[in-house]
């Protein structure tokens, strides 16, 4: 029988657990009823009503030594389906031959662009144009060390009252910036927008378009298509009706040029630049009391490769953590702030306690029942049963999401892929999960510690990139 | 234990918790609970995707059915089954509707007449009428659409309405429609709008206002720009260049000669069409805004004079590169000055920026 000290870390560690999960289950909830709404409203792809109307856009794209694939997306960006946007890829100091390849497949002559830097970012050292393309320009610049660095000189130098940040290895569906405005279309408040991100390892592409939808055959890789699916379907959908979405992904989202310029850009110093900068247009619109809305379609507009070796999972998972951390920190006059509303009292709340605590939380706990079941304090059955218990609850959480993902835009068709994704939902609850709570672990100490981080790159799969 | 004591001990009574510690209990309990879930959420995924594919199907079996028709009735094929179609049924409205809207948008002239008839002949009229005040954003939107491209003009009036819908898309879908059932009155009732509506995207409103035709709009245009105050104006000003001719220089020349706000003096120098004298041509080419200076020099490029060469040199020099890039452009287009008389002026240059941008305008049109 336990003793009082350990019953009484049992209940804690029980009540962390019913709280995460209750929250998460009503994410669930609000994500369920904001795609059903998104679905009634007539949005879905077959609806020509919504193809009427179109927003210029600028889709900036930056580039760090992307020479392989960077041609193939560029020629895929140039070929969706949208009749008034304009491409610029930033080549931040590439130390590979992006530049070069991009000047001959494009017919890149320079150009003296006449722009207002409005936004901080490193010296640009060229602009061109295409004698090809009308709608595309580069610009070359001095390295930034970020991603952020090269998108600011995108802002400065794009003509579109909207912007979309999309990362050179992503792989954008035709009808991504249809869907995409659709935010800024409903609700004229709209600063910026994402949409749901999805994993391109497995799939089949052709000429920088998605051909075939497939799970990927690495086990990492496919445990992480039922992440995202948590992540986006109700990780941010969930807190879209409430007005409370603090990320939208780096991958692609869609943004007000003037909203971008008022708050200053993209941090180039953030780690995690991409939520840094929702969280910091959150907390200037609600100092200045403006009236806004940051949405989220939960469409999937995004392919993206998903590390598939255990050591660029592991570097990405540790940046993301510290970026969580830094993003909630440098914008902290947020937190209980008292005009910031469910942004200030329940959303920035729960990042940090649920995510930016919650690998802390969760390893003490995982510790405790471990050596408390081994040196006999804790009766091993009682430790199973926690265990379990952190098991089955995993595994609903995976179950909501695949619920959702069938509820509102199934990609995988075939039952043997749904089986796959059960499959991937029980077995991601024995080493992945606490694989990835120990690399954000590390993430929290190196956010603690103030360590800097670069350019991240990862190896990519065969599916994407090539042809 | 009795019934009564709490939930926790509720929970020890079951046979296979009993010896548990409390929390341990409200574990195996939680547990219980949510492999259940999960179990009622597969079972749920699984229907969810069976009801799909029904749906999948026998959308399926619609569109393959109407689509031939529409075919048939977009070629006017001889003995068409358009002819023959049978009535529609209550499920298939809203399919065939989205295969007529989508194939509706895409034509013009005696094939879009024959799909007129064609959902006329089915009743969708009546149908679209109903569907325009639904509550689905994308529903409603649709079966506007489809009212302006069935030129219905008993929708005219609800549709006008509409177009003072706070939502941008309503609005502008129906702005679209009305101007489809009825150019000039359509017109008549939008351009007043336009300046209050900033949310309609400019481009949409071009559309809109180039296909009712610029014998339509010049007039109510002209009488909308002259009532409306600087800031209207200059924003109204931009669509005017789909207005006549004479309509556009008189409202331009009716600005050059003594508006003074840059805003509205580079709205009326880009509709300026250069068949008219330009009051105040020296003046505006050394504005202090740099952007009326970059329209001038547009503007002095359209007119074509070739003795204006001697104007736009002097702006090659200019501080902002905007304004010199426009000013060698049109300097390099004016006719009658050869490449002789371009190398000439380079050689007068004492200005590096001024001799790169004549450089580059003069590679751009290939004079060398």
């Amino acid at each position: 029988m336990s003793g009082p000290l350990v019953q009484a870390m049992e209940w804690t560690f029980l009540a962390y657990f019913a709280a995460i999960n209750l929250a998460y289950l009503a994410q669930c909830l609000f994500a369920v009823s904001s795609v059903r709404r998104y679905l009634k409203s007539g949005a879905s792809d077959r609806d020509p009503g919504y193809s009427t109307v179109h927003l210029p856009i600028s889709l900036v794209v930056p580039a760090y030594n992307e020479s392989r694939s960077i041609v193939t997306s560029i020629k895929a960006l140039l070929q969706l389906e949208y009749p008034d946007f304009e491409v610029i890829v930033v080549n931040d100091g590439s130390t590979d031959d992006t530049l070069e390849k991009l000047i001959a497949a494009f017919q890149l002559s320079p150009y003296p662009e006449a722009y207002r830097k409005q936004v901080p970012c490193r010296p640009v050292r060229a602009t061109y144009r295409s004698a090809r393309y009308r709608n595309l320009r580069v610009v070359s610049k001095e390295n930034g060390g970020s991603k952020a660095d090269a998108a600011n000189a995108g802002i400065n130098i794009c003509r579109n009252p909207l912007v979309a940040v999309v990362d050179a290895d992503g792989v954008l569906q035709r009808n991504s910036l249809t869907r995409a405005v659709r935010p800024f279309l409903d609700r004229p408040e709209t600063v910026a927008a994402g949409g749901a991100i999805r994993i391109a390892n497995g799939c089949k592409l052709r000429e920088g378009f998605l051909e075939h939808v497939a799970l990927p055959r690495n086990p990492l890789a496919l445990m992480q298509v039922v992440e995202y699916l948590r992540s986006f379907l109700f990780g941010r959908m969930g807190w879209e009706p409430l007005g409370a979405v603090l990320i939208v992904s780096g991958a692609f989202g869609v943004f007000r040029r003037t909203t971008l310029i008022e708050v200053g850009g993209f941090n180039p110093h953030a780690v995690g630049e991409d939520m840094e900068l929702i969280v910091r247009i959150h907390r200037i619109m609600k100092q200045q009391r403006r009236r806004y809305h940051i949405g989220f379609i939960p469409d999937p507009v995004c392919w993206t490769d998903a590390p598939e070796s255990l050591k660029d999972l592991a570097s990405q998972r540790t940046r993301w953590h510290h970026g969580l951390g830094q993003a909630l920190m440098l914008n902290r006059g947020l937190i209980l702030n008292p005009r910031g509303g469910t942004v200030s009292w329940l959303a920035i709340p729960f990042y940090v306690v649920f995510e930016l605590l919650g690998p802390l939380i969760e390893a003490l706990g995982f510790v405790f029942f471990v050596i408390g079941s081994v040196v006999g304090l804790i009766a091993w059955p009682e430790a199973a049963t926690f265990l379990v218990l952190a098991l089955s609850l995993g595994m609903l959480m995976s179950t909501c999401a695949i619920m959702l993902e069938e509820f509102s835009f199934p990609m995988y068709r075939k039952s043997s892929e749904l089986a796959l994704l059960y499959a991937a939902a029980l077995f991601e609850n024995f080493g992945y999960r606490q694989l990835t709570v120990w690399w954000r672990l590390k993430g929290f100490f190196r956010w603690l510690t103030r360590r800097r981080h670069k350019w991240g790159t990862i190896t990519r799969s065969a599916s994407v990139g090539a042809g | 234990m009795s019934r009564a004591t709490s939930i926790v001990g509720t929970m020890q009574d079951f046979p296979f918790a009993s010896g548990f510690s409390a929390p341990v209990s409200v574990a195996l309990w939680m547990t219980i609970a949510s492999i259940a879930a999960s179990l009622l959420l597969l079972l749920y995924t699984l229907e969810l995707r069976f009801r799909r594919r029904l749906r999948e199907r026998r959308r399926a079996g619609v569109v393959a059915h109407w689509r031939a028709i529409i075919a048939d009735a977009v070629t006017g094929a001889a003995g068409s089954r358009a002819s023959a179609a049978r009535k529609l049924r209550r499920g298939e409205r809203h399919e065939f509707l989205r295969l007529w809207v989508y194939t509706r948008g895409m034509l013009e002239g005696a094939a879009a007449e024959r799909l007129i008839t064609l959902a006329r002949g089915l009743g969708l009229t009546e149908f679209v009428r109903r569907q325009a005040s639904d509550a689905h954003l994308g529903t409603r939107l649709m079966a506007m659409q489809a009212q302006g491209y069935l030129r219905d003009p008993d929708s005219f009036a609800t549709l006008a309405a509409a177009t003072d819908d706070a939502n941008t898309l309503v609005s502008i879908t129906a702005a679209e429609a009305v101007a489809a059932i009825d150019a000039a009155r359509g017109v008549a009732l939008l351009i007043p709008k336009i300046a209050r509506r900033r949310d309609w995207p400019r481009t949409h409103v071009f559309k809109v206002l180039q296909r009712a035709g610029s014998a339509v709009i010049s007039e109510p245009l002209y009488r909308c720009i002259r009532a409306a105050d600087e800031e209207d104006a200059a924003y109204l000003l931009q669509f005017a260049e789909i207005a006549e001719f004479d309509v556009r220089d008189a409202l331009a020349l009716d600005v050059l000669r003594s508006a003074s706000n840059p805003e509205l003096l580079a709205a009326a120098l880009k509709v300026a069409t250069g068949h008219a004298p330009v009051p105040r041509l020296a003046e505006l080419l050394a504005h202090p805004t740099w952007y009326v200076r970059m329209q001038t020099a547009k503007l002095v490029g359209r007119i074509g004079r070739t003795g204006d060469a001697g104007l736009l040199e002097n702006l090659l020099a200019d501080e902002e590169w905007w304004v010199r890039f426009r000013a060698a452009k049109a300097l390099v287009s004016l006719p009658g000055v050869s490449a002789a008389e371009l190398e000439q002026i380079r050689m007068r240059l004492h200005d590096r920026y001024a001799r790169d941008i004549l450089d580059q305008a003069i590679a751009e049109a290939g004079i060398r």
